[in-house]
C-alpha cells in the first residue's frame, strides 16, 4: 500500500497536470481535447458492437454536458453514492496533493457553475457523474495520474457495466481499482440477477484483492458469498475453498469438503492413507464415527483383497474355483462386503478379518441387515443347513425355536428367489405369521400343504374344497385335503 | 386426448418455430467455420440436439465426424474441431488439453466452441488460464427452449436445479430471462404475469430489464400466450428433461424433466419454465383450467409458466400413470424413450417419441396404470376386427383397404406392440419391487399413519439394497410430510444407508440436508405454548413424558396440516367411480395424491365446476404454502382482477412425476454418476 503510495506520488509529481483553477482555461481546453481524444481511441476497443453506439452518445461528447449529467444522475442516483464517499475518503486520505486543494470550495464551485446555488445534493449528483465522461473534466476530484484518468474518462457506470455485462457484452473491469469501486461493482451485479455477471465480478475481485480483505466483504455479502464458493468448487481451487469455509467458520463444510477429495483418489493405498487423515477433521460426532467406519472399512479391504486374490490364483480353495469373483471387493459398501464375506469366508473364526462375525462386531451392523445379507449370500450358494441355522435358536430348555428379525414372508421371497427346495420353501412359509399373508405366499408359491393346513385351522371348508381344483388329480395333497374334508371332527364354520 | 377432450381450450401456439430458429441459427454457426469439420457435442445436448437437426442436416453442413466430449477424440485428421457444449469448466479444461495437445506436437487447427444456450465469464476465464484464448473462436446457440410435445416447452438445463438451489448460484436466471423475451417476441406480449418465489422474481425482473430495452417490437401483436406464471420450484420431474409447455396455458420451465407425467385430466400438459425443470404438468393443466373457463374473453389463453420450487410431495411420490411409469423404468429424455429389446422383442433397441403424435400412447399417457392394460387389449381386438374385414372383402374393396387403412394399421399395430411390450417389462420390474408395498407405505407417509410402518419398511429396504435412489426418494418423503425426521431416525436410517450404499453418500446426505430434503427434527423445536404450561405444573420426571407425548403430537406437520386444510389427499377411491379433476390427479400418483393446488389463475370462482373450486381453495390457503412469504409479499394478491405477479405459493404438485430423482438429483449428484435427481455432476 504504502509502497503504491509512493509510485502514485512519483508519478504524480512527474505528471504534467497541474492543480485545476477556474483561470486557467486554456489549460483546461487542452487537457478536454486530449481527454476526448483518448476516449475516441479507447472507444473501438472498449465497444465493437456497433448497436451501442446509441448508449456511448447519450454519455458522451456529442451531447451537452448538462443533459449528460442529468442522464448520469437518473442513472447511477441510486447505486453510486457509497462509492462517491468512498472515493472522497480514499482521495483525502491517498494523495497528499489532494491537500493542496480546497475541496470543498472547487467542488461549491463545481455546483454553483451548473446549478446555481444548490448545495450538497448537487454536489453529490454531480459527483456522481463523475463516472461519466462528458462531464469529468470539470470536475477537480478526478485528477488522476494521467493513465488512470484515462480509463476512467469513458468507461460505464458501475450499472452500466453489468448491464453490459448481463448481455454478453465486453467489458473491462480494471477502472474498478478503489475497494468501495469493487464492492459498488459487485453489489449491482447481485443487485441484476445474473448469476454468470456475479461470478465475472468476482474473479476480478480475487484476482484484484488480498484474499482477507475479499473474504471479509463477502460476508456480508451472501449471495456473492455463494456464487464464490460454487466457482471454487468448480474450478478446484481447494486451498482457496478451505480458506473461505475456516474463515466463515464452516468447519463442517470444511471437512465434508476435504473428505469429497477422496473420490479424486484411484489409488486405494493412497486412498486409505487420506481417510486416515480425515478422521481427525471437525466432523459432527455422527459423522466422525462413519469417516472412522469408513476407513476401518477400506483398510478391511485391502487386506481381504491381497489375501482372496492369492487365494483364488492358487486355486487351492473350491469356492474360489466353483465361484470365482466377478469384482474386486475395494470400495465397495459395508452391506457388499458382508455379503462376499458371508458367502465366500461364512465358516472363519470370529478372529480374522474377513470373517461375517467380525465385519457384524467391527461395523455394529445391526441383527436385520446382517441376517438379511447372510440368508442371501447362503440361499445364493444353496446352503439350506445354514439358512436353517441362521434362524434356529435354543431357549433354555433346550428346545428349538425358529426366529427371524425380518419378517418370515421377506425370508420365503429371497428363498424363493433363490429357487429353494420346495420343502426349504415350504417350512418358511408355514412360519410366516399373518394368516393372509401365509396363504397368498403359500399360494402364490404353491405350497399345497400349508394351504391346506391353513384352510383347516380356519376351518374354512368352502375355500378348501375350492382349493382341491388346483392341487393336481390323484395327488397326494388331493387325498390330503379329502380327508380333511371327511374328518367329522372339524367344526367346519361354513 | 389431448386436446380433444376440451374443446373450450385454444389451440397452442406453433411452438415449431422455436425448432426452427435453434436449426436456423445452428446451421448459421456451423457456416461460421467453412469446410468440413469434426464435431464434439457435450453427451446431455445430444438429446435436445436429435429434436432439432439430424446428422444429415449436420452433413450437409460440412461436419465431418461426430465425437461425444469427454471421450477422448480418436485421432482426427481434421483441420478443424466444432465444440458444442455446455458452458462447464470441466469441459473447457477438456477442450484447454486439445488445443495444447496440438500445439505440443506441432498442429495447427482452428478451433470453435459454441456454447449452449450461453457462454459464461468463468468458462473464458478458464480458456485464458489454460493459455488457448486466442486460439479457439466463442459463440453461442441461443437454444433456449425445446417444445417436447404439442403442450410443454422446456429449457433443458439439467444444472439448473442443482446451481441454484443447492449452490445458491443464478447463473440461469439470465437464461431464463432471455428465454422469456424469446417467447415474448415470438409470440406477442404476455397478458399477465403471476410469480411465486425468490428466483422467480429475479428472472422476472431481469427479463423486464432486458426487455425494456426492446419494448418497440411486438407491441400491437395479438398475444398467443396469456398468462406467465413464474415459480420457484415447482416440480420436478423424474426424467430429467424438463418443462413441458402445456396446454392450456404453457408453460416451459428450465428443464424438466422426465416425461412425466402429464397430470391432469382434462386439461392438457403444461409446462413451466424456470430454470430448471419444469414441471410439468400439473400445474400447467390447472392453468389450463382457468384458462380454459375464462379464457375466451382473455385474449389469449395460453400462458407461461416459470417454475422452480415449491412442493415436493408430488415430485417424491411414485408415478402410477403409464407415462411417469415408463419414465421410471426407462427415462424419458427430451420427450422421447429407447426401449429397449425385451420390450421390441427383437434383438434392437428402438427409439421412440413420446407425444401426443403417438395415437396410442397419447390416450393412455395420463391413465393409471391399471386401466392401461385394459385399454390396450381392447384396442388390440378393434386392430385385429380391423384386419379382419379384410376378409371377405371383393378387390376393389381390398384394394381400397391397402391403399387407405393398412398403413395406418400397421403403424397402430407397431406401437400398441411397444407399448405392451413397454407394459410387461414396468410389470416385471414392479413386481421385483414390491411396488404394492411401496405405494402402501406412500399412502400411509401422506396420511400420516403408520409412520413406524412405513419407517420400517424404507429400513428394510436400505438394508436389502434395493435402488438407492428408491430409498432416497422414501427417506425424503418420509422427512417432508413429518417434518423432519426424528433424531433415532435419522442416524440410524443414515447410518444403514451409508453402510448399504457407501459411506461416500455422507456428502449426499449434506446436500439433501441443504436443500431442505431431508432432515432432522430438532429436539424441543416443537414445545407448544399449552405443553410448555402443563409442564409447569407436573415434576420433571412427568414432564419429560408429557413433552414427548406432545412432541409426537406437535408433530404434525406443515404438509399434514396444509394437505388437510387443502384436501390436498385424496381418499381412496372405490374403483370405477367417475373422477372429478382433481381425484383424477390423485390417481397419479401413488392412487391419492397431492394435487395442485393453488393456481392463482385457475381460482377464478365459477369456472370449471368441481375443479375450479378446489383451486379456489387452494387460492385462498396459498400463501400458507410459500416458504418464502418475504419475497412475494411485496406482490399484489388479488386473483379477479388480475394480479400481475402473484407471489406465493403454488403449491405444490405439481409434479408428478418428478420423482426423487429428478430433483434432488442434481443436487446430490455429485457423488457419483448415479441419476440423482438431475444427474448432474
Amino acid at each position: 500500500m504504502s509502497r503504491a503510495r509512493a509510485d502514485e506520488e512519483e508519478y504524480w509529481h512527474s505528471s504534467k497536470f497541474r492543480a485545476f483553477t477556474f483561470d486557467d482555461e486554456d489549460d483546461e481546453l487542452s487537457q478536454l481535447k486530449e481527454s476526448k481524444r483518448a476516449v475516441n481511441s479507447l472507444r473501438d476497443f472498449v465497444d465493437n458492437d456497433d448497436d451501442d453506439d446509441d448508449d456511448l452518445e447519450r454519455v458522451s461528447w456529442s451531447g451537452e454536458p448538462v443533459g449528460s449529467i442529468s442522464w448520469s444522475i437518473k442513472e447511477t442516483a441510486s447505486s453510486s453514492t457509497s462509492s462517491l464517499e468512498g472515493r472522497d475518503s480514499s482521495l483525502r486520505k491517498g494523495s497528499s496533493s489532494y491537500a493542496a486543494f480546497p475541496r470543498q470550495v472547487s467542488s461549491y464551485s463545481l455546483s454553483s457553475l451548473f446549478k446555481g446555488r444548490n448545495k450538497l445534493p448537487s454536489f453529490q449528483s454531480l459527483s456522481d457523474a463523475l463516472s461519466d465522461t462528458g462531464f469529468k473534466n470539470y470536475n477537480p476530484e478526478l485528477r488522476r495520474p494521467k493513465a488512470e484518468y484515462k480509463d476512467y474518462s469513458n468507461d460505464w457506470s458501475p450499472k452500466d457495466t453489468v448491464r453490459r455485462m448481463q448481455r454478453g457484452k465486453v467489458c473491462s473491469l480494471e477502472r474498478f481499482r478503489s475497494l468501495q469501486d469493487k464492492l459498488v461493482l459487485l453489489d449491482e451485479a447481485v443487485a441484476g440477477h445474473d448469476g454468470n455477471v456475479i461470478t465475472a465480478v468476482l474473479i476480478f475481485l480475487k484476482r484484484t484483492l488480498r484474499r482477507e480483505i475479499l473474504f471479509r466483504e463477502l460476508e456480508v455479502r451472501q449471495v456473492a458469498l455463494c456464487h464464490l464458493i460454487h466457482f471454487l468448487k468448480e474450478t478446484g481451487e481447494q486451498k482457496l475453498l478451505l480458506d473461505l469455509l475456516r474463515f466463515l467458520d464452516r468447519t463442517e463444510e470444511v471437512a465434508l469438503s476435504q473428505y469429497r477429495e477422496h473420490l479424486n483418489i484411484q489409488d486405494v493405498e493412497k486412498r486409505r492413507e487420506f481417510l486416515k487423515g480425515c478422521i481427525g477433521l471437525p466432523f459432527s460426532s455422527e459423522d466422525t464415527s462413519h469417516i472412522q467406519d469408513h476407513y476401518t472399512l477400506l483398510e478391511r479391504q485391502i487386506i481381504i483383497e491381497a489375501n482372496d486374490r492369492h487365494l483364488e490364483t492358487a486355486g487351492q480353495s473350491e469356492i474360489f474355483r466353483k465361484y470365482p469373483r466377478k469384482a474386486s471387493i475395494l470400495n465397495m459398501p459395508l452391506v457388499t462386503t458382508l455379503f462376499y464375506s458371508c458367502f465366500y469366508h461364512y465358516t472363519e473364526a470370529e478372529g480374522t478379518f474377513s470373517s461375517p462375525t467380525n465385519l457384524k462386531k467391527t461395523f455394529k451392523i445391526p441383527d436385520k441387515q446382517y441376517v438379511l445379507t447372510a440368508l442371501a449370500a447362503r440361499a445364493k450358494l444353496r446352503a439350506w443347513d445354514d439358512v436353517d441355522a441362521l434362524f434356529t435358536t435354543k431357549n433354555w430348555l433346550g428346545y428349538t425355536k425358529k426366529k427371524a428379525p425380518i419378517g418370515f414372508h421377506r425370508v420365503v421371497e429371497i428363498l424363493q428367489r433363490n429357487n429353494a427346495p420346495m420343502q426349504v420353501l415350504q417350512e418358511y412359509v408355514r412360519l410366516v405369521e399373518d394368516v393372509e399373508t401365509r396363504l397368498n405366499l403359500a399360494t402364490k408359491y404353491k405350497c399345497h400343504d400349508v394351504v391346506i393346513e391353513t384352510y383347516r385351522d380356519l376351518k374354512d371348508r368352502i375355500q378348501l374344497t375350492a382349493y382341491k381344483c388346483k392341487v393336481e388329480r390323484g395327488s397326494a395333497e388331493e387325498d390330503k385335503i379329502n380327508s380333511i374334508l371327511n374328518n367329522m371332527q372339524i367344526r367346519w364354520k361354513n | 386426448m389431448a386436446f380433444a377432450g376440451r374443446r373450450d381450450v385454444p389451440e397452442p401456439p406453433d411452438f415449431g418455430i422455436l425448432k426452427r430458429l435453434a436449426r436456423d441459427q445452428l446451421i448459421y454457426l456451423l457456416e461460421q467455420l467453412p469446410g468440413k469439420k469434426d464435431l464434439f457435442i457435450e453427451a446431455d445436448l445430444m438429446s435436445p440436439l436429435d429434436r432439432i437437426a439430424n446428422v444429415s442436416i449436420l452433413k450437409q453442413h460440412e461436419v465431418d465426424k461426430l465425437y461425444k466430449v469427454e471421450s477422448r477424440p480418436a485421432i482426427s485428421a481434421s483441420d478443424q474441431f466444432c465444440f458444442l457444449v455446455r458452458p462447464r469448466i470441466k469441459t473447457m479444461r477438456y477442450i484447454a488439453d486439445i488445443v495444447n495437445a496440438d500445439k505440443m506436437s506441432g498442429r495447427s487447427r482452428k478451433y470453435k466452441i459454441i456454447f449452449s444456450p450461453q457462454k459464461f465469464y468463468a468458462c473464458e476465464m478458464v480458456l485464458e488460464e489454460e493459455g488457448v484464448f486466442g486460439d479457439v473462436t466463442c459463440d453461442e446457440w441461443s437454444f433456449y427452449l425445446l417444445p417436447l410435445d404439442e403442450d410443454i416447452i422446456s429449457m433443458e438445463l439439467p444444472e439448473f436445479f442443482r446451481d441454484y438451489f443447492l449452490e445458491g448460484d443464478h447463473r440461469w436466471i439470465n437464461s431464463i430471462a432471455r428465454a422469456l423475451q424469446l417467447l415474448n417476441s415470438l409470440y406477442g406480449p404476455f397478458g399477465k404475469a403471476y410469480g411465486i418465489g425468490r428466483c422467480a422474481k429475479m428472472s422476472y425482473e431481469l427479463w423486464r430489464d432486458l426487455e425494456e430495452e426492446s419494448e418497440a417490437d411486438g407491441q400491437g401483436r395479438k398475444p398467443e400466450i396469456g398468462n406467465v406464471f413464474f415459480m420457484d420450484r415447482g416440480r420436478l420431474e423424474r426424467g430429467g428433461q424438463q418443462a413441458r409447455a402445456g396446454q392450456g396455458g404453457a408453460v416451459w420451465a428450465g428443464s424438466l424433466p422426465g416425461g412425466a407425467g402429464r397430470a391432469c385430466a382434462g386439461c392438457r400438459e403444461q409446462q413451466e419454465v424456470q430454470g430448471g425443470w419444469l414441471q410439468q404438468s400439473r400445474l400447467g393443466r390447472a392453468v389450463a383450467g382457468k384458462e380454459g373457463g375464462q379464457g375466451r374473453s382473455v385474449r389469449a389463453a395460453w400462458a407461461v409458466a416459470l417454475v422452480a420450487d415449491t412442493d415436493y410431495v408430488t415430485a417424491l411420490c411414485s408415478q402410477v400413470v403409464y407415462e411417469g411409469l415408463v419414465d421410471d423404468t426407462f427415462r424419458i429424455k427430451c420427450g422421447s424413450v429407447d426401449f429397449g429389446p425385451d420390450v421390441t422383442s427383437s434383438d434392437k433397441s428402438i427409439k421412440v417419441l413420446l407425444n401426443a403424435q403417438d395415437k396410442v400412447f397419447s390416450q393412455i399417457r395420463n391413465e393409471h396404470f391399471s386401466s392401461v392394460f385394459g385399454f390396450l387389449s381392447q384396442k388390440s381386438r378393434n386392430l385385429q376386427a380391423q384386419y379382419d374385414r379384410r376378409r371377405g372383402m371383393d378387390i376393389k374393396q381390398m384394394k381400397n383397404f391397402v391403399s387407405q387403412e393398412l398403413k395406418g394399421l400397421k403403424q397402430e399395430h407397431r406401437l400398441l406392440s411397444l407399448h405392451i411390450g413397454a407394459c410387461e417389462s414396468i410389470m416385471k420390474k414392479k413386481t421385483k419391487q414390491d411396488f404394492q408395498e411401496m405405494i402402501k407405505a406412500e399412502h400411509s407417509l401422506l396420511e400420516g399413519f403408520d409412520i413406524r410402518e412405513s419407517t420400517s419398511f424404507i429400513e428394510e429396504h436400505i438394508d436389502r439394497q434395493v435402488s438407492p435412489i428408491e430409498s432416497l426418494r422414501l427417506m425424503c418423503l418420509l422427512s417432508i410430510t413429518e417434518n423432519g425426521l426424528i433424531p433415532k431416525d435419522y442416524r440410524s436410517l443414515k447410518t444403514q444407508y451409508l453402510q448399504s450404499y457407501g459411506p461416500e453418500h455422507l456428502l449426499t446426505f449434506h446436500n439433501l440436508k441443504r436443500v431442505g430434503l431431508l432432515t432432522e427434527q430438532s429436539a424441543g423445536e416443537t414445545l407448544t405454548a399449552v405443553e410448555s404450561k402443563v409442564s409447569k405444573l407436573v415434576t420433571d420426571r412427568a414432564a419429560g413424558k408429557i413433552t414427548d407425548a406432545f412432541n409426537s403430537l406437535a408433530r404434525k406437520s406443515n404438509f399434514r396440516a396444509i394437505s388437510k386444510k387443502l384436501g390436498l389427499v385424496c381418499p381412496r377411491r372405490a374403483a370405477g367411480v367417475p373422477l372429478c379433476p382433481c381425484a383424477h390427479w390423485c390417481q397419479k400418483t401413488s392412487g391419492q395424491s397431492v394435487p395442485v393446488p393453488a393456481f392463482p389463475g385457475s381460482a377464478s370462482p365459477g369456472t370449471c365446476t368441481a375443479w375450479g373450486q378446489s383451486c379456489c381453495r387452494c387460492f385462498r390457503q396459498w400463501r400458507s404454502f410459500s416458504p418464502r412469504q418475504e419475497v412475494t409479499a411485496g406482490f399484489p394478491v388479488c386473483p379477479d382482477s388480475g394480479p400481475h405477479w402473484l407471489g406465493g405459493g403454488l403449491g405444490a404438485p405439481a409434479v408428478q412425476g418428478l420423482g426423487l430423482t429428478s430433483l434432488p438429483a442434481n443436487a446430490l449428484a455429485q457423488l457419483q454418476q448415479q441419476r440423482w435427481l438431475c444427474a448432474a455432476a
